[in-house]
């Protein structure tokens, strides 16, 4: 099983939510224990004396080799060429079925397709162009009219191991050097240069991320010096090591546990660091969806045209990065810091103060249809991203049910009407969505495009919710939905969550909670986390550095 | 320096493509246009839409050659002898699901895998792999990012090809190495034979390091190593320039590459849709002229999504009989999809190419979200061997229409997927 809540066993929620809909009748069957919808859960032992869990080994990742992302890519050409490529081309990294938030980087599904590779050949033709030009200047002994003598092993071997973030073996710089000798048979030092910098930008060695070892079995390998300075600079910079963290992978210094925290810390004062943790935001928050170009109905808003959501998104992404980077810094601050929109909202949004992110136009925008506010999609924000519940998908021919969603007769109901006669009309289908769309009615004073409303068609909102989580930590009623996320945030589920999702994130892998091990590893995270008062350095600082990063498993 | 002791990566493969010569790329695509057994080489594409049809006004009454079109169909009306219309079409393979999930099956009319999972290959991958080809596989810019509601093509069983959306990105993959204007021949020879040079290395590097990897890294690179493949072929194959070549009337993606720049401008809600779908028209359509691609899926939007062209309730929704007058609105909504059919056939038409394409206009669900009754309009492909201007009537499988399909792109099989033997009756007679 690979869902499960990080301390729960999920199983009655699942039960609850699986099977199939009677396309005649829109009865529900279930497959396995027939249980009804109560989405009850199961506290697991925490680790200390009579724990079930068996905390003795680390979470190891497996070994493997990971794309660079379309931003890694560009940011490690322009370090090692210093050439920017155009990646606008680029197709959209790859996302996964199963993820609890679409994230785009996950290390299975980003692949090198035949769009891409065509681009990768495009680019390099064009870097390498550039780069050739560029270092004319400096009169490299490769570009001599005459053969110099152990010149392009010696060049080849410095680019190359800039470019693939290790050290080259001297069989790896004689090969390009012979390739080098071989172009210029038939070609001047410059082209056979060019051709074999394109080359090296076509590699694997350069288009992936290594993360293989010292070993190529076992289960627990150690990640060579330089493998975990690359793990550590993309992950939390998406660029290559820089100078000082090459030269400390060079002399072994990574090895030091307090050497690897001082890098650690140099490098989260990086702007880059900033970016990152904003892409994070971006997608765990839905914004990335509405920058990608998710769009509104344009009979209903035609005022949401591609320059206001651009600029919805762009006031989104900046506020976000100021409240968990830069000021607060912290997790929580999603949920109780106010905020101020931007004076380029104003003509639509209004008043300019927001209780807190999740209330931003970008975030309630990108959480809602284009035509509605949909508490549907709302309410599976909060059971997915913010409490990584796995709900399955709905049964096959579930979307053969979805007028029962809204009552012909009462139209002009709220959404909460509406869901009242979605319980009685569909009463099998209601069992699942019961464990979300309560939650989404707590923002129905947000309209599909974010602007504040105190009617639904001309009717009030009630906003409250109630949670019924089986943890102390977030049941109760709340006044409303941002209510619901400040004590998710306050609770050890939540903090589990975020920490889980940075996981999936950072390291573009999903997580196995049947494992002992994560489950364990994102205690001890939470235990920082809190200790630390939710500051999202201090969790990537957490994550990197624990022992667990830097080996990797073999089957 | 002793060169001569060092590995030289192989120059010898690039020196047979090479030998094509610029005289011979120039007829590249009349080369090609012949398979080895005589048959005139055709094109194939998909034009996907979401949602299912309102079959009362999709499709045409009569019988044979008399038939009518209904008025969903009726802005279809000035190509009707370029056009046959298959009626009650059933996906038996995707019977079980009944759902917009079976998105996933349309192109396969294979059981099995989960709901989002499909066997394989789909049809666009079979004929395009018979040409030792992939498909293209693109959408309009308002589909969703790839998700289970975009997976038409597959190339193999679970191996799911992703759409691309971005038209510059299109371009590139067709005409990347498209010849500027002016080119000496030897120029692009000479960077022909570089570029094939770079591609070996590159090649031999990723296949000197898959010993070293586990078998999920090693599948990995093997996708790498066919992707790398596929960019040698391109290399290997430039498209003349408008022209430069025997096909110049035609082939020319400068042309299109002015209209992939400019792209949909400032215009919003159906017009933008429109725009943007008929980029992607002109694509394929110049890519099928110039020879260099034979087979693309067009998804328009994705299943059990699909915004509405005219703004209001969405697609999905209309289908599924919300907002004020659905029917009406999906009949609308069929009309329109009708008028971007119509381009893309008259694009194809005025590029000389139509009597050798098929295009079949396919959905996931019919209109009681079930895996029957599915009318499926199909244009072109005359030259092929496909009857048009014809209706026809009675009841088979989308399996056996992608053997008629088969069958008119030169392979020589009497079965797709589930539930097939021999093709539609009537719909390709051999030429």
């Amino acid at each position: 099983m690979k869902f499960k809540a990080w301390s729960m066993v999920l199983l009655p929620l699942a039960a609850s939510c699986t099977g199939s809909v009677s396309p005649t009748d829109g009865t529900f069957s279930t497959d396995e224990t027939g249980m009804p919808a109560q989405g009850g859960r199961t506290t697991v032992p925490d680790n200390g004396p009579g724990s079930a869990l068996d905390c003795a080994a680390d979470a190891i990742p497996r070994a493997r080799l990971w794309r660079l992302s379309k931003l890694q890519y560009a940011n490690t050409v322009s370090q090692v060429f210093g050439v920017t490529p155009d990646v606008s081309e680029f197709p959209l990294d790859g996302v996964s079925d199963d993820s609890f938030t679409s994230f785009d980087t996950n290390a299975d599904k980003n692949l090198v397709s035949d769009q891409l590779a065509t681009l990768y050949e495009a680019q390099a033709a064009q870097v390498a162009s550039a780069y050739v030009t560029r270092l004319a200047t400096q009169k490299p002994c490769v570009l001599s009219a005459a053969p110099v003598a152990g010149c392009a092993s010696s060049f080849f071997r410095t680019l190359a191991g800039a470019a693939f973030r290790r050290p080259v073996s001297a069989a790896e710089a004689e090969r390009l050097a012979s390739f080098y000798d071989k172009a210029r048979l038939a070609n001047d030092a410059t082209t056979a240069t060019r051709m074999a910098a394109e080359a090296i930008l076509q590699s694997p060695h350069f288009l992936y991320r290594f993360e293989l070892g010292t070993a190529a079995t076992g289960a627990k390998v150690p990640l060579t010096q330089h493998e975990l300075a690359s793990q550590l600079s993309y992950f939390i910079a998406d660029a290559p090591p820089d100078d000082a963290l090459r030269k400390a992978a060079d002399d072994g210094e990574l090895k030091s546990p307090a050497a690897l925290a001082g890098h650690v810390d140099r490098l989260l004062e990086r702007p880059s660091a900033r970016q990152k943790v904003q892409a994070f935001m971006a997608s765990f928050l839905g914004v990335k969806n509405l920058a990608d170009g998710k769009a509104k109905d344009v009979v209903k808003f035609p005022m949401f045209d591609a320059a206001l959501r651009s600029a919805v998104v762009t006031d989104g992404l900046a506020v976000i990065a100021k409240v968990t980077f830069d000021e607060a810094g912290s997790f929580d601050a999603l949920f109780d810091r106010e905020i101020s929109l931007g004076v380029s909202l104003s003509a639509v949004y209004g008043a300019s103060k927001r209780p807190a992110v999740l209330a931003h136009p970008a975030v309630i925008a990108a959480l809602s249809n284009e035509a509605t506010t949909s508490p549907v999609h709302r309410g599976l924000f909060f059971r997915r991203s913010l409490l990584c519940d796995a709900l399955p998908p709905p049964p096959a021919n579930a979307s053969n049910q979805i007028a029962k969603l809204s009552d012909p007769s009462n139209k002009d109901g709220t959404q909460r009407d509406q869901w009242v006669y979605f319980q009685k009309s569909s009463p099998s289908c209601a069992g699942c969505h019961q464990q979300f769309q309560p939650f989404g009615l707590g923002l129905e004073n947000y309209d599909p495009i974010g602007r504040t409303r105190d009617n639904d068609n001309g009717k009030p909102i009630d906003l409250t919710v109630a949670a019924d989580e089986s943890d102390p930590q977030i049941d109760g009623t709340y006044k409303d939905a941002v209510a619901l996320g400040k004590a998710i945030a306050a609770s050890d589920e939540g903090r589990a969550c975020f920490a889980m999702q940075y996981t999936t994130f950072g390291f573009g892998r999903e997580v196995d909670l049947a494992s002992d091990a994560e489950t364990c590893r994102l205690k001890r995270l939470v235990r920082q986390f809190s200790e630390k008062d939710l500051n999202v350095k201090e969790l990537l600082k957490a994550m990197v550095l624990e022992d667990g990063s830097g080996y990797r498993s073999y089957p | 320096m002793k060169s001569q002791q060092r590995k030289v990566a192989s120059f010898g493969r690039r020196r047979l493509l090479q030998g094509l010569g610029s005289g011979a790329i120039a007829f590249a695509p009349f080369v090609r246009g012949l398979d080895a057994w005589g048959a005139p080489a055709g094109n194939f594409c998909v034009f996907y839409t979401p949602n299912g049809h309102v079959r009362s006004d999709f499709g045409a009454t009569g019988q044979d050659a008399t038939f009518t079109l209904k008025s969903s169909l009726a802005p279809l009306t000035p190509i009707k002898a370029k056009l046959s219309v298959l009626h009650d079409l059933d996906n038996p393979g995707a019977s079980s699901k009944a759902s917009h999930e079976d998105c996933v099956r349309t192109l396969t009319c294979l059981e099995g895998g989960d709901i989002y999972t499909a066997q394989g290959p789909s049809i666009d991958w079979v004929v395009a792999q018979s040409f030792a080809q992939r498909p293209l596989t693109t959408s309009s810019l308002w589909a969703a990012a790839p998700n289970w509601q975009s997976k038409i093509s597959w190339k193999a069983k679970g191996v799911f090809d992703a759409h691309v959306d971005n038209a510059k990105t299109v371009w590139t993959e067709l005409f990347g190495n498209f010849v500027p204007p002016g080119t000496p021949p030897t120029v692009m020879d000479k960077r022909r034979e570089q570029k094939g040079s770079v591609l070996d290395f590159v090649m031999e590097d990723v296949t000197m390091l898959m010993p070293r990897l586990a078998a999920p890294d090693r599948a990995k690179l093997s996708n790498h190593l066919d992707s790398l493949r596929e960019v040698e072929r391109k290399v290997a194959t430039p498209i003349p320039a408008a022209g430069g070549g025997a096909n110049a009337s035609v082939c020319d993606p400068a042309a299109v590459r002015l209209r992939v720049d400019a792209g949909t401008g400032a215009i919003v809600g159906g017009e933008e849709l429109a725009r943007a779908l008929e980029i992607k028209m002109d694509l394929i359509a110049t890519g099928f002229a110039c020879g260099n691609r034979r087979v693309a899926t067009l998804l328009a939007q994705g299943a059990s999504d699909g915004r509405n062209p005219f703004g209001g309730v969405n697609h999905h929704d209309v289908s599924h009989y919300m907002g004020t007058d659905p029917v009406g609105t999906w009949k609308k909504i069929d009309s329109w999809y009708a008028q971007r059919f119509l381009y893309f056939a008259n694009k194809l038409s005025a590029l000389g190419v139509l009597d050798n394409t098929v295009v079949v206009w396919a959905t996931e669900i019919s209109e009681e979200h079930s895996q029957t009754g599915f009318v499926m309009p199909l244009a072109g492909g005359s030259a092929l061997g496909m009857r048009l201007g014809k209706a026809f009537n009675g009841k088979n499988t989308i399996s056996n229409l992608w053997v008629s399909v088969q069958k008119a792109m030169g392979l020589n099989s009497e079965t797709f997927g589930a539930s097939s033997s021999g093709g539609l009756p009537g719909l390709y007679t051999s030429v």
